[in-house]
Parts: C-alpha cells; sequence; structure tokens
C-alpha cells in the first residue's frame, strides 16, 4: 500500500474501530449488570456486618450505586457496587484473619458445642452438659474462618427475623421467608454456621425484597387494560 | 374572555374528576363490562360456572361429573349439622332464623363491629355463642355446614351493600380492592395478573378462570384437592402458588377481600356448592 | 482512492469477528441442558409454564413461544435483562422478575440465559 493520506486514514479508521468496537460492548453497561453488582455488594456488605466487620465506606457506596439506578448510570452504579463489594470481602477477610486457625480437635469440639449447649443432642443430659461447659468459652477464638461463629449466626438469624417481620407488617411477607429462618436455626444449632448464615441471608433478602415489593405496590388498582 | 374562562374551567374540572377517586359502582361496571368483553360469547348468568363457561369440553366433562356431584354428601353432613341440637339445646336456626337459605346476606358490613361479616365467620359467632368449639375456616365441617347453606341459597342474587353513611365501609372496600390488584409473592402475581388480564388463557394444562363469577360458588370439591374446601382454603392456596404468606384465614385481609370480589360479583345468581377441577 | 473489495472483507470480517469475541466474553458461559432442565422444572424456572418450549410438555400460552430468539433480542445481554426484570420493559407484564427476586441462583440465571438463547 501507498504511504498516502487515504491509506494512512484507512488503517487509522481500522485500527480505531478494532479497539472502539469491542470496547463499546465494554463500556455499555445494562441495568441488570449493575443490579447484580449491587446485590453481590449488599450480600458481601451482609457478610462482613455478621462477622462484625461492617465497613460504613462500603455502606455509603452501596447507598451511592443505588442512588445512581434511577438516572440510569449504569456504568458507574456497578463500579460502585464492586468496589463496595471488594471493601467487604477485604474487611470480612481481615476480621477472620485475626482470629487463630483451629486445631481439629478443637474443631471438633466446637462443632459438638453447640448442640450440646442447646440440649439437642442424643446424648444424655449430664454428659452433654460437661462438654459444653468446657467448649463454650472458646468456641468464639476456635472457630476458623471456614465454620464462621454461633455469634455471627445468629446476628445473621436476627437481622433475618427483622426483614421478615418487616415485610409480614407491610402485608408483604414471601411464602417461604420463613420456613428459610427455620432451616438457618437448625444449621446453627448443629453446628453448621456458615450454612446458617447463608440461609439467614439468603432469608433476609426475601424480607427486604417482600417490603419493598409492598411498599411500591401501595397504589395499586384497576390496570389500564380493563376498561 | 368570559367564554375563554368557562371554557378553561370546564375542561380544569373533567381532567380532575379523572383523577377523584372512581366509585365502587364505577369500579363494578368497569369490571363486569371488561369480563363481558373479553368472553362476548359468555351469557351473563353463565360465569358463575367459571371456565365451564368457557371451554367447551372441560364443560362437557364437568357436566358428567354433576351428574353424581362429588359435593353431595357433604350437603347431607350440612343438613345433619343444622338440624343437631348444640350443648345448650339451641341450633343454627336460632342463630339465623331466615336460615338455611342465609347465603345471599353475606358478606356485609357490621357498622357496630366495624367489620366485614362473612358467612364462615357468622357460622362460628354461632357456635362460640352456644357453646361449641369453632370449625377451622378452609376444611373439614364447616364447608359441610356451608355446603348445606349454599345449597339452598341456590339462585338468590348477589347483592353486596357497601353502607353510604359509613365511610369505614368503604375503606374495608377500598382495601379489599388494593389486596386485590396488588403484586405480592417472590412471583410477584396480582390476582389480577391471572384472573383478569389472562382469564381464559392456558397456564401450563389449565385454564384461568375468570375473577367475573368467582364468588358465588362456594364451598367447592375441587378433584385436584379430592376434598371440600371454601373461598379461603382457595385464597391461600392461591397466594402459595405466588410464594406469598397467606393472610390469617378469616382475618381482616381475607374478608375485605371477599367484600371487594363479592360487591364485583353483584348481579349473579348464586350457584354453590360447585365442583371444579 | 478507492478500497478493494479485498479490504472492505477484511474490514468486515475482522469487525464481525471482535464483536461476537466481545459479546461472548461480557457474560458468563452457562450450561444449556442444565438451563434446559430449569426451564421445565415447576419448582425452578417453569418457563413452560408460560412458553411453548421445543421439546416442552403441555407448555401455556400466556407468553410468546420461546423459538428464534436471536431474531428478537439483539444481544443475549438484552434477553439476560428481560429475564433479571421484565417490569422495566413492561410494567404490566405477568412474568416473574427471577433475577430481581433472586427466584433463580446466580448459577441457574446464567444456564437459563444461555439455554434461552439458544433457542
Amino acid at each position: 500500500m501507498k504511504p498516502n493520506i487515504a491509506n494512512l486514514s484507512k488503517v487509522f479508521l481500522i485500527a480505531a474501530l478494532t479497539v472502539a468496537v469491542p470496547a463499546g460492548s465494554a463500556w455499555a453497561t445494562w441495568r441488570y449488570q449493575a443490579e447484580r453488582a449491587l446485590a453481590a455488594a449488599k450480600a458481601a456488605e451482609a457478610k462482613a456486618t455478621a462477622a462484625g466487620a461492617a465497613s460504613a465506606e462500603s455502606a455509603q457506596l452501596i447507598k451511592e450505586a443505588q442512588g445512581l439506578l434511577p438516572s440510569r448510570q449504569y456504568t458507574k452504579a456497578r463500579q460502585l457496587a464492586r468496589k463496595a463489594k471488594a471493601l467487604s470481602e477485604t474487611a470480612l477477610q481481615n476480621a477472620k484473619a485475626q482470629q487463630p486457625a483451629p486445631s481439629p480437635k478443637a474443631k471438633a469440639k466446637a462443632a459438638a458445642g453447640p448442640a450440646a449447649e442447646q440440649a439437642k443432642a442424643a446424648e444424655s443430659p449430664a454428659a452433654a452438659k460437661a462438654p459444653a461447659a468446657t467448649a463454650a468459652p472458646s468456641q468464639a477464638a476456635t472457630q476458623g474462618p471456614a465454620a464462621g461463629s454461633s455469634a455471627d449466626a445468629d446476628k445473621a438469624i436476627a437481622a433475618a427475623e427483622l426483614a421478615r417481620k418487616r415485610a409480614a407488617s407491610a402485608g408483604g411477607e414471601w411464602r417461604d421467608t420463613g420456613s428459610i429462618i427455620k432451616k438457618a436455626k437448625a444449621a446453627a444449632d448443629s453446628g453448621h454456621y456458615a450454612d446458617a448464615v447463608r440461609l439467614a441471608e439468603q432469608a433476609r433478602r426475601q424480607g427486604d425484597l417482600g417490603f419493598e415489593q409492598a411498599m411500591h405496590q401501595q397504589k395499586a388498582d384497576f390496570p389500564a387494560y380493563m376498561k | 374572555m368570559k367564554k375563554t374562562l368557562v371554557l378553561v374551567t370546564a375542561l380544569g374540572l373533567i381532567s380532575t374528576s379523572a383523577l377523584v377517586c372512581a366509585t365502587p359502582k364505577e369500579d363494578q361496571e368497569r369490571f363486569q363490562h371488561y369480563f363481558e368483553t373479553r368472553f362476548p360469547k359468555v351469557a351473563k348468568n353463565d360465569f358463575v360456572n367459571g371456565v365451564y363457561a368457557i371451554d367447551a369440553v372441560a364443560r362437557e366433562n364437568w357436566e358428567a361429573i354433576e351428574e353424581f356431584p362429588p359435593y353431595d354428601p357433604a350437603i347431607s353432613n350440612g343438613e345433619t349439622m343444622w338440624e343437631t341440637p348444640f350443648a345448650d339445646g339451641k341450633t343454627y336456626k336460632d342463630c339465623f332464623p331466615d336460615g338455611p337459605a342465609i347465603a345471599g346476606k353475606y358478606p356485609y358490613w357490621d357498622k357496630q363491629r366495624s367489620m366485614v361479616v362473612t358467612l364462615p365467620l357468622a357460622v362460628n359467632a354461632c357456635r362460640t355463642t352456644h357453646g361449641e368449639k369453632p370449625l377451622k375456616y378452609a376444611k373439614g365441617p364447616i364447608t359441610d355446614i356451608l355446603a348445606y347453606i349454599a345449597f339452598k341459597s341456590r339462585g338468590q342474587i348477589t347483592n353486596v351493600v357497601i353502607p353510604a353513611d359509613d365511610p369505614k365501609a368503604l375503606a374495608a372496600y377500598e382495601k379489599g380492592k388494593h389486596i386485590y390488584f396488588a403484586r405480592r409473592g417472590q412471583l410477584n402475581f396480582s390476582c389480577a395478573s391471572c384472573h383478569a388480564g389472562n382469564s381464559g388463557n392456558r397456564l401450563r394444562t389449565e385454564i384461568l378462570s375468570p375473577a367475573f363469577g368467582q364468588t358465588t360458588h362456594w364451598p367447592v370439591y375441587r378433584s385436584k384437592w379430592g376434598d371440600m374446601g371454601t373461598l379461603d382454603r382457595r385464597f391461600a392456596g392461591c397466594f402459595k402458588q405466588v410464594r406469598a404468606k397467606p393472610y390469617k384465614a378469616q382475618g381482616e385481609e381475607y374478608r375485605d377481600l371477599e367484600y371487594f370480589l363479592t360487591y364485583m360479583n353483584n348481579g349473579l345468581p348464586l350457584n354453590g356448592p360447585a365442583s371444579r377441577k | 482512492m478507492s478500497t478493494s473489495r479485498r479490504d472492505l472483507t477484511a474490514i468486515a470480517l475482522a469487525l464481525t469477528a471482535i464483536t461476537l469475541g466481545a459479546t461472548a466474553a461480557e457474560s458468563p458461559k452457562g450450561d444449556i441442558a442444565a438451563g434446559r432442565a430449569i426451564a421445565m422444572d415447576r419448582a425452578q424456572g417453569n418457563c413452560i409454564a408460560c412458553h411453548v418450549l421445543p421439546g416442552g410438555d403441555s407448555p401455556g400460552a400466556i407468553g410468546p413461544a420461546l423459538v428464534a430468539m436471536k431474531s428478537r433480542f439483539p444481544s443475549k445481554e438484552a434477553l439476560a435483562k428481560q429475564i433479571w426484570d421484565p417490569t422495566v420493559r413492561n410494567p404490566d407484564t405477568v412474568m416473574p422478575p427471577f433475577g430481581r427476586h433472586a427466584i433463580l441462583s446466580e448459577k441457574e440465571f446464567n444456564d437459563v440465559v444461555d439455554y434461552i438463547w439458544s433457542l
């Protein structure tokens, strides 16, 4: 090709398009992507809060991101949501890193502890009392990052129950919220704290959504198609 | 200048009157007109038969079932209940002197107690007044006594009244109306989603019945239940299907909903008990 | 100086490849077979309750048949948007917001999107 203006412009055009076209689909963000990022950010924030590592900054970012949705600034909203998520995850990691890693013995004790505590174990109450007394004080310290803690689970379950009640007070409670909380409680009772927290967060989300739904439906009336 | 002023005022009044809440009567006309237009081939009184008024094949099957109605045992049990004295010697007739053909009087607005009174509520009130245990509202013996009362009341015309002299009655009606049209549950449906806008359409294998005609035929023997059930049972079932938690049976919400829905059906003849798929 | 046929074809092919590559890279790959199972399952997506699906049993007829999806949605993202929250496009819709209301998990959602997009 001769190196004249026409040819150079062609090359430049091709190069520009080669960059712009894929970049185009990269920078255009859909609403559902922003909402998904927000949901993930909220979930991460809840996890961090349950572990006592709530970050005011991530809460603020989430609020800001949420506020951008009506004006369709989805790219910025998603960006803020991702940042919030990263902050919450880091905070959670730091919180967990401060707890010592559990020895296999301590893990087994901790697993047996709460079941005995709740006196739901099959063993006799006398036998259950002894390990519970020794396991209880060290529980918080011996629970590893993977297991979460009894306190985490209790906090998450309490938050879920609050959200469920709020939805119910607005007449918008969903069908499964209560049974998910029951499952979370059962998981906590048997020492599966991570599962308990996960289920409790799922229930809390349902409670929040049910409440929001009821609030949005306050003006419900005949639909336009009924004439 | 004066003409312009008059014109502007007139236009202003017209547009604001459109914003003012519709009256229940206007709601009812709008409601009934919608279904009559959506199903032009269905005679007004035939709406009481639900999908059997719309689908010919389903109607054939239903008519075959009606030769030996599955709700007959409920009616005979109900008759026995009506005639059997309570522990204190009184009977249902003492509570309902005009009975048993009393279904057409319900639901009504009780001014003294500021609440909607439905027939099942009244039945239990009668029982407790005479030292009997109240019955569960969704299924069981209550469906027997209701089936008997419904059978005896066949042909009565739905005529729910919203007394003009008590604003709380209108408020209850509006609450019921709101419950009907509000989206709910994880699946985000309102009652109208299926029974108005999609009435006559097929949801998997079932045809959705139109709301017009839905209050006239309770209690119902439903093949799916293999059992009798009340309107409350159906409300709870629908709520669960859209993944919403049902309200309390015969609680304020469902009674207000029944008040609104039955008012929408004013003019239709009662034809309970009925059988449904 | 006019662009030669060969140059034009090269540009067109390059752009198409890039666009396709870019769209594919945007969203996670879902499992089409898993998506199909979710679409047919009453307890999960239950798409078949309202939509005709190829090979589906007793479909409902409330929404449009799910065929020729690529001609009806400009991109998989647009389809995902619709399944995430259909009330955005039509506030009176009866289609549940499968994403916004967490009816499907993230994996289930991706699987279903890929399945429906393949129809």
